[in-house]
């Protein structure tokens, strides 16, 4: 593998050669570095990938941040950051030519080939593989024990296992990590901003976003309900005029929100249903009585301080028109109704 | 000593008769030294965390206890005996399939020692999930044994290498594709009823094509009363009728309602298409790690009958009550049952008078261990 594609993606297998010819002893300074870089992630999820002027130096600054995280113990900001990380890596894979991005993409799926090339090449993966990366099998496109993906769809699995590598401590020991490392590790506990992650939501305050009945589902919905959330998540990020990738970070905190429970509901399915509103964004309106209908309103109880209820409703008062559930509904555009 | 103690030893004491003459390698699981074995005799689990370190060593303890029912570890550990179940060290997992009842509503026989329409039922779903195993994941045929429960149901187990490093979530995964998806949204993509509808199309697979095979051919031959009969109007359905290749050619892009009307029907269509296809397993069973499964080719105390082995091939022909029968000395022995019963077993009709009687061996122990008869 090239050293290029190691310093930009030094997650990769080959990155470890680095590391096992690297200094074994590991200074504060540089484990402050690698701490200053994991807050400045999580504060800017959407942040371009820091390229490095050489694999080793990328490879070593990667594996102290996750030598922090690991000694950190803490899972979810392990998870917001593997899931930055992993998002950076697959934005910056979107530009690779056809050779390198599969090249990278069997380092994470070994089983992947490539069925044709450019835009419209399809891709094919090995069941095991596509499980072992989070991939969700209910949708997809299996037969005898392969699955096809366009590239879109093997991007989404390949940021799914970039972020289980990131984020898979299963080697780690943190009670026999020497005194420096833990002393670090603290200083980042204290060092992650008590908005750090609260701000993500700021950032993604649209008009649609910010409607309590939303920010209700980004804390999380039951199982049997997720699928209709990251829909109704999808399109208000749409309506909103999200950019893709910013819409993607609401997606994922949307999915790490929902506790793991029997049913999963993966980043894979998320990103599927989000690229599937964006693809038909214009033709998809949000409706707060599908809100209603699926149970996302907390008993009425979120639309009663609504404003965009009250404001609707002072609308039709002004107009002279009665308003409540049994009135005949007035259309504002497709599929917008209260 | 009293009549169940006495039907108990009686059935020990045949057990113990029938594990004498089977031969080792014929019982034991792959790896078995790396396996947790069960045994019960009151009920199916008395005992477990039990080691045994060979195939010899298994059928000594089985001779020796005669246990009325004996099951044993999918997972494979380092050290079986270990307690808690975190010490005993889990290296692989058997992807494992249980179906104990059938999937779909059926008319029962109403014969309480055995339901003929039941078990038919259960290996039809049992073919079901081979081809799901086949078909969609790609396992090979060699690599898929099953055996009758023992009671009323079947065991599918699939001992390819990649099916014993599935993780737990990858197992929870094939599960939930073989029970199908809930419904037919989880299939086809619409925000709301006025948002466009969008579905597999031709070059999908999976659940995908079980749903985009069945729309085709619906469209295909779908008249005005079959269209009608979903609750189209009939001006709609003579539209859809006469404008089917279009509809067809859209349906192939993935556009399930190129023709207005159309969206009404897909719901019921797919979900029946699910309901036909999805076979209802013991989901537990395949995703629950500390799980301890029968033993293939032991005996079920429930029923005297084995937990036989079943040829692929002759899946469709299984019948129980014919091929996993144990006792076929041809001996008579004799119960009493406290009224008359009619069932069929072993290739007979057999006629059970209310009191005393003598019968064949293999149908007494059926009896006793079905509760229906003791020892006279």
């Amino acid at each position: 593998m090239r050293d290029e594609l190691i310093a930009k993606y030094p997650f990769l297998s080959a990155a470890k050669k680095f590391i096992d010819a690297g200094e074994s002893e590991v200074s504060y300074e540089e484990l402050e570095t690698a701490a200053r870089s994991v807050t400045s992630l999580l504060s800017n999820p959407a942040a371009s990938l820091t390229v490095y002027s050489t694999p080793a130096k990328a490879a070593r600054s990667h594996a102290l941040a996750r030598l922090l995280l690991a000694t950190l113990n803490n899972r979810f900001v392990t998870r917001r950051y593997a899931n930055a990380r992993a998002g950076q890596a697959v934005r910056e894979l979107a530009g690779e030519n056809d050779d390198d991005f599969l090249e990278i993409a069997r380092d994470l799926l070994p089983s992947v080939e490539a069925r044709g090339r450019g835009e419209s090449a399809l891709f094919v993966v090995s069941v095991f593989d596509f499980l072992r990366a989070g991939g969700g099998l209910l949708g997809a496109n299996l037969e005898k024990g392969v699955v096809a993906l366009d590239r879109d769809a093997l991007s989404a699995l390949i940021e799914e296992a970039v972020s289980s590598r990131i984020s898979d401590f299963a080697e780690a020991k943190p009670k026999r990590l020497p005194a420096v490392v833990r002393e670090a590790a603290e200083e980042l506990r204290r060092g992650i901003p008590a908005n750090a992650l609260p701000s993500m939501q700021a950032a993604f305050r649209g008009s649609h976003l910010s409607l309590p009945c939303v920010q209700a589902l980004l804390r999380g919905v039951p199982e049997g309900k997720r699928y209709y959330g990251a829909m109704t998540i999808a399109v208000a990020c749409a309506k909103d005029g999200l950019g893709r990738d910013a819409a993607g970070e609401v997606m994922r905190q949307y999915v790490d929100s929902n506790e793991r429970g029997s049913s999963p509901f993966t980043l894979r399915e998320g990103i599927a249903v989000l690229d599937w509103v964006y693809k038909h964004g214009g033709e998809i309106n949000f409706s707060c009585r599908t809100m209603r209908e699926h149970g996302f309103d907390d008993g009425g109880r979120l639309c009663a301080n609504c404003a965009k209820r009250q404001a609707f409703k002072q609308q039709m008062q002004h107009q002279g028109k009665q308003f409540g559930p049994n009135q005949p509904q007035r259309k504002f555009g497709r599929g917008f109704r209260h | 000593m009293d009549a169940s103690n006495k039907n108990f030893e009686f059935l020990k004491q045949k057990f113990h008769e029938h594990y004498s003459s089977v031969s080792p390698e014929g019982i034991a699981p792959s790896d078995c030294a790396s396996r947790e074995f069960g045994a019960g005799w009151d009920k199916k689990i008395d005992w477990r965390h039990l080691a045994l370190a060979s195939a010899f060593e298994l059928k000594s303890f089985l001779v020796r206890e005669a246990p009325l029912y004996v099951s044993y570890s999918a997972a494979h550990y380092e050290a079986p005996a270990a307690q808690p179940m975190e010490r005993k060290n889990a290296k692989a997992w058997d992807l494992i399939f249980d179906i104990d009842a059938p999937t779909l509503k059926v008319e029962h026989q109403h014969n309480e020692l055995f339901c003929a329409k039941c078990f038919e039922a259960v290996r039809s779903d049992t073919q079901r999930l081979i081809d799901f195993l086949v078909g969609d994941f790609g396992f090979n045929e060699k690599e898929i044994a099953v055996n009758f429960s023992g009671s009323k149901g079947m065991h599918v187990h699939v001992t390819s290498e990649e099916a014993l490093r599935l993780t737990q979530d990858a197992r929870k995964q094939i599960a939930a594709y073989i029970k199908g998806p809930k419904d037919a949204a989880a299939l086809l993509m619409q925000y709301d009823e006025k948002a466009p509808l969008r579905g597999p199309n031709a070059t999908t697979s999976g659940w995908k094509r079980r749903a985009f095979n069945a729309a085709k051919e619906f469209l295909e031959k779908a008249t005005v009363e079959d269209l009608m009969d979903y609750g189209l109007r009939r001006d709609r359905a003579q539209r859809i009728v006469a404008e089917r290749s279009v509809a067809l050619a859209r349906l192939a892009e993935g556009v399930w309602d190129a023709v207005a009307g159309l969206e009404k029907a897909w719901p019921t269509l797919v979900g029946g298409v699910i309901a036909r296809s999805r076979v209802e397993i013991d989901e537990p069973v395949t995703t629950d790690a500390a799980r301890l499964i029968r033993l293939p080719e032991s005996l079920h105390g429930g029923s005297s009958l084995r937990a036989a082995r079943i040829d692929l091939k002759r899946l469709g022909e299984f019948d129980p009550l014919k091929q996993a029968v144990a006792f076929k000395s041809g001996k008579m022995i004799k119960i009493k049952t406290q009224r008359p019963l009619e069932f069929d077993f072993d290739d007979e009709t057999r006629c059970v008078e209310e009191g005393e009687s003598e019968i064949h061996e293999g149908v007494a122990l059926f009896l006793l261990c079905k509760g229906k008869a003791e020892l006279a």
